[in-house]
């Protein structure tokens, strides 16, 4: 089943989620109706049932996702996220928004892990800035980046605006995020463009990749763009002549 | 002191595409033999299963099957008086780490590269007179005929069971194939993969103009199964759009996992060693003769493995490396052009164009690593460059590899960079289009090569390889012919926008042009002016045979991996009908 674009589509809010697992708790023993993301590839296993959290998960369950919370931001860098990526990707009547789709989760477990430690970069001095063509030459990993670039940005429209970036009213904050990403605001040492850069390389990420990392709830962007997601066989569509090809996404993660 | 393993025959570095073959070429002989792999063991099961193969963010973005950049990369520069900086992180070209190497990761576009590209030189001085080449390009002849490889490129094409229709079929032009091709022994054996409606679009509006458009040869399966000569079973690709940067969950895209690993692995004579990372290899003390190789294992023991023979199979730049930290060779001076370890450092000269429809879906996602229509009458020599200024050319190429959102997604020019206008570009965009490239020959070129970096180093200690690079004038007028060719195609299919996408000049390690590239221990029939025979045997150390990409003169307008294996197919033939009966230098 397609959802169209033009219809909203319902997202579990965390309340109606919490509710949801309430009312499973009552049902002691009971098999627990599966997360809506879950959905079985055609012809391959069922979904199994996933155990909402506080109940002990049995052999071929799943326990659910832990509560949510944030492992690396700190509070006042998830204002500052928020207040960013409910910019970049609003919620609007186009598709799902950045900040429903779970896109600070996305950020917040990224930055906490070996992306945002650079474990996979090579980061042994000396440091040079270099040409630009020799690319990505800060000393600073993709978390201290965040980091460093926050607090800055805060002294800078404290300074100019007299508000923090996430009490900015929201043109004002497309004005700043216009000026972070033409590398007009010197963000202590890191050229605003930059730390843009990484940002919305980011936001695209959680947007965009599978639920399991956090982000793409529900699939409602992938369903937004109608990508088949991991379906992994998708022959039938290479014959058709620029029809749109039906299929409902499926995920690695739910 | 280092640990001491027992003699083997032979040791091979690296178990990629070459390693790989030469294990299960070897291993029939008796010869003992020890494949040592700096990365982790893996296969198909349980590495590369689906769903979990197909995961663009672990995959792609956080590039979990590359070279981990914290333990090892390259320095850049694009001048030789510049002062090159390590890459830091993935940006134009990947390195595979772990079994398998980069052919696990690869798209299998099959290529065989045109009988006058391996005269490159003679051809193009014959035709067009010395004068025409840029003197500042040093290209040269690769020693070796394309009639001497066509049985070897036939034996890798029948491993894989590569895809395609053949244009020259023991001389005769056959419609539907590319015409500019050498002669083939043979038809492909499998038939051409399926086509999404990008590539057939672009292959109507080829054939209107005139061209003679063919399904790129792919090492995606096309048919239901396959069995290789050697009994491996391939699997049908069902067009999942998961195959460059991915591992194949279904057996469908040609590996060392489907063709020649499990052979190999089956051989007692063959031991693999993952986790091991060579740093040296040891020579005798009149260094006329390699004595095996010192490696760390995954404890960090340094280790050395005596043999013989030593198969250098490593990724281009790693073989290059090793050569100059062991001192094989002398080191290519740029100034004096003397030497030749690291001489002719060359890649690949990359265009694209992307026409866009409005009301029309492309289902890109249902895409191969190798599915595409293609032309090539510019590739190589197939046209008049007298009026044109430059030599060598390249394909042109309509494909869908899986609109993978994160990274494929191409939105038309003024599209909003971000927010609400961002997201409705996305929404009305996405899928509606498909990348038409011109992949262009990159010519050798005097002040581009690798040699050693003064300042940055492993983890082990050793010297990075540094890599001096800029595109050639040669290449850049190539590529500018080449992009027009292709706008002018784009616009017969009557788009509503076309967007241009040109890697930016001078020559930037970001963003991601190709993996393609090559040479630095280059293959000749002159050891002036080069590292290796046309056996791919080490001019100054008989005992070292080096494979790859390393020993292209120049790179060619097509995708390496068919030459790669064509070339170590080869050599490893005369290997076992004449070095091994006695072993010294091979005329």
């Amino acid at each position: 089943m397609m959802t169209s674009s033009d219809e909203q589509p319902i997202y579990p809010s965390r309340r109606r989620f919490i509710l949801a697992g309430a009312a499973a708790t009552a049902l002691v023993g009971d098999a627990v109706a599966p997360a809506p993301a879950q959905t079985a590839i055609p012809g391959g296993p069922q979904p199994t049932p996933v155990v909402p959290p506080n109940q002990v998960p049995r052999p071929g369950q799943i326990p659910a996702p832990a509560p949510q919370g944030y492992q690396f931001l700190s509070n006042a860098e998830v204002e500052t996220v928020t207040a960013m990526v409910d910019r970049l990707i609003p919620a609007d009547d186009i598709g799902p928004g950045g900040v429903e789709s779970g896109v600070l989760t996305f950020i917040d477990r990224e930055l906490g892990g070996q992306f945002g430690a650079a474990a996979r970069w090579y980061m042994a001095g000396p440091w040079a800035e270099g040409t630009p063509s020799q690319g990505w030459q800060l000393a600073l990993t993709p978390a201290q980046v965040y980091r460093t670039s926050f607090l800055a940005l805060d002294r800078w429209c404290l300074g100019s605006r007299s508000k923090r970036f996430a009490e900015l009213a929201p043109t004002d904050q497309d004005e700043v995020l216009t000026l972070l990403q033409t590398g007009k605001i010197e963000l202590d040492g890191i050229s605003s463009d930059t730390f843009f850069q990484l940002l919305w390389q980011n936001v695209i990420e959680g947007y965009l990749s599978d639920p399991l990392y956090g982000g793409n709830r529900d699939m409602a962007a992938w369903r937004m763009i109608n990508f088949p997601g991991s379906n992994p066989i998708l022959t039938e569509a290479v014959d058709l002549n620029g029809e749109l090809y039906e299929l409902e996404p499926t995920a690695i993660g739910a | 002191m280092p640990r001491m393993m027992p003699h083997v025959d032979v040791v091979i570095v690296g178990m990629g595409w070459t390693g790989s073959i030469a294990a299960r070429e070897l291993a029939d002989t008796g010869l003992r033999i020890v494949g040592l792999e700096r990365g982790r063991f893996r296969d198909t099961i349980p590495d590369f299963a689906a769903p979990q193969a197909l995961d663009e963010l672990r995959w792609n973005s956080r590039g979990e099957m590359f070279q981990n950049l914290a333990r090892e990369t390259v320095t850049f520069r694009n001048k030789p008086d510049e002062i090159a900086l390590p890459m830091r992180r993935f940006g134009a070209f990947l390195p595979g780490e772990g079994l398998g190497g980069a052919g696990v990761h690869w798209n299998g576009q099959h290529w065989r590269f045109l009988p006058s590209d391996f005269r490159l030189r003679s051809h193009n001085e014959e035709r067009y007179g010395k004068d025409f080449i840029d003197p500042e390009l040093t290209i040269q002849d690769w020693g070796v005929t394309y009639e001497q490889l066509e049985p070897h490129y036939d034996k890798f094409e029948y491993v894989c069971g590569t895809s395609g229709k053949a244009g020259n079929l023991k001389g005769a032009i056959q419609e539907g194939g590319n015409p500019f091709e050498g002669l083939r022994s043979r038809e492909y054996p499998t038939p051409p993969l399926k086509q999404g409606y990008g590539p057939r679009l672009f292959a109507d509006a080829a054939k209107k103009l005139g061209y003679k458009p063919f399904p790129q040869p792919a090492s995606n399966m096309s048919q239901d199964s396959y069995t290789t000569p050697d009994g491996v079973q391939m699997g049908p690709c069902t067009y999942c759009g998961f195959c460059e940067r991915f591992g194949c969950y279904n057996w469908s895209k040609a590996s060392p996992f489907n063709t020649v690993l499990p052979i190999a692995l089956k051989n007692p004579n063959f031991e693999l060693r993952c986790d091991s990372h060579v740093t040296r290899i040891e020579m005798t003390p009149d260094r006329k003769a390699a004595r095996g190789v010192t490696y760390f294992d995954i404890a960090g023991r340094e280790t050395f493995q005596p043999a013989d023979l030593v198969l250098l199979c490593a990724f281009q730049i790693h073989n290059v490396r090793l050569m100059l930290t062991s001192g094989i060779g002398q080191p290519y001076d740029p100034n004096t052009e003397q030497g030749t370890t690291g001489r002719n450092f060359a890649y690949q000269t990359m265009a694209y164009v992307y026409p866009f429809f409005a009301d029309k879906r492309m289902n890109g996602y249902a895409g191969a690593g190798a599915m595409g229509m293609t032309i090539d009458e510019y590739n190589g020599d197939n046209f008049d460059h007298e009026p044109h200024g430059f030599i060598g050319g390249g394909f042109i190429l309509a494909t869908t590899t899986g609109m993978r959102p994160i990274q494929q997604t191409t939105l038309p020019d003024g599209t909003p960079a971000w927010g609400s206008g961002w997201k409705r570009g996305l929404r009305d965009w996405y899928d509606r289009s498909f990348p038409i490239q011109a992949q262009g020959a990159s010519m050798a070129r005097r002040t581009n090569y690798i040699d050693l970096d003064p300042t940055y180093r492993d983890v082990y200690g050793m010297p990075l390889a540094r890599m001096t690079f800029d595109f050639p004038q040669n290449d850049l007028k190539m590529r500018a012919f080449l992009v027009d060719k292709v706008a002018e195609i784009a616009k017969a299919m009557n788009p509503i926008h076309i967007k241009v996408l040109l890697p930016p000049v001078p020559f930037s390690i970001v963003p991601y042009q190709t993996t393609h590239i090559t040479g630095g221990a280059i293959m000749g029939a002159e050891r002036e002016t080069s590292s290796i025979n046309t056996y791919l045997q080490s001019w100054d150390v008989p005992n070292l045979f080096v494979h790859g990409a390393s020993a292209f003169p120049q790179n060619a307008g097509y995708n390496p991996t068919n030459t790669i294996a064509a070339l170590t197919y080869r050599s490893l033939d005369v290997m076992k009908t004449r070095y091994l009966q006695n072993p010294g230098p091979l005329i």
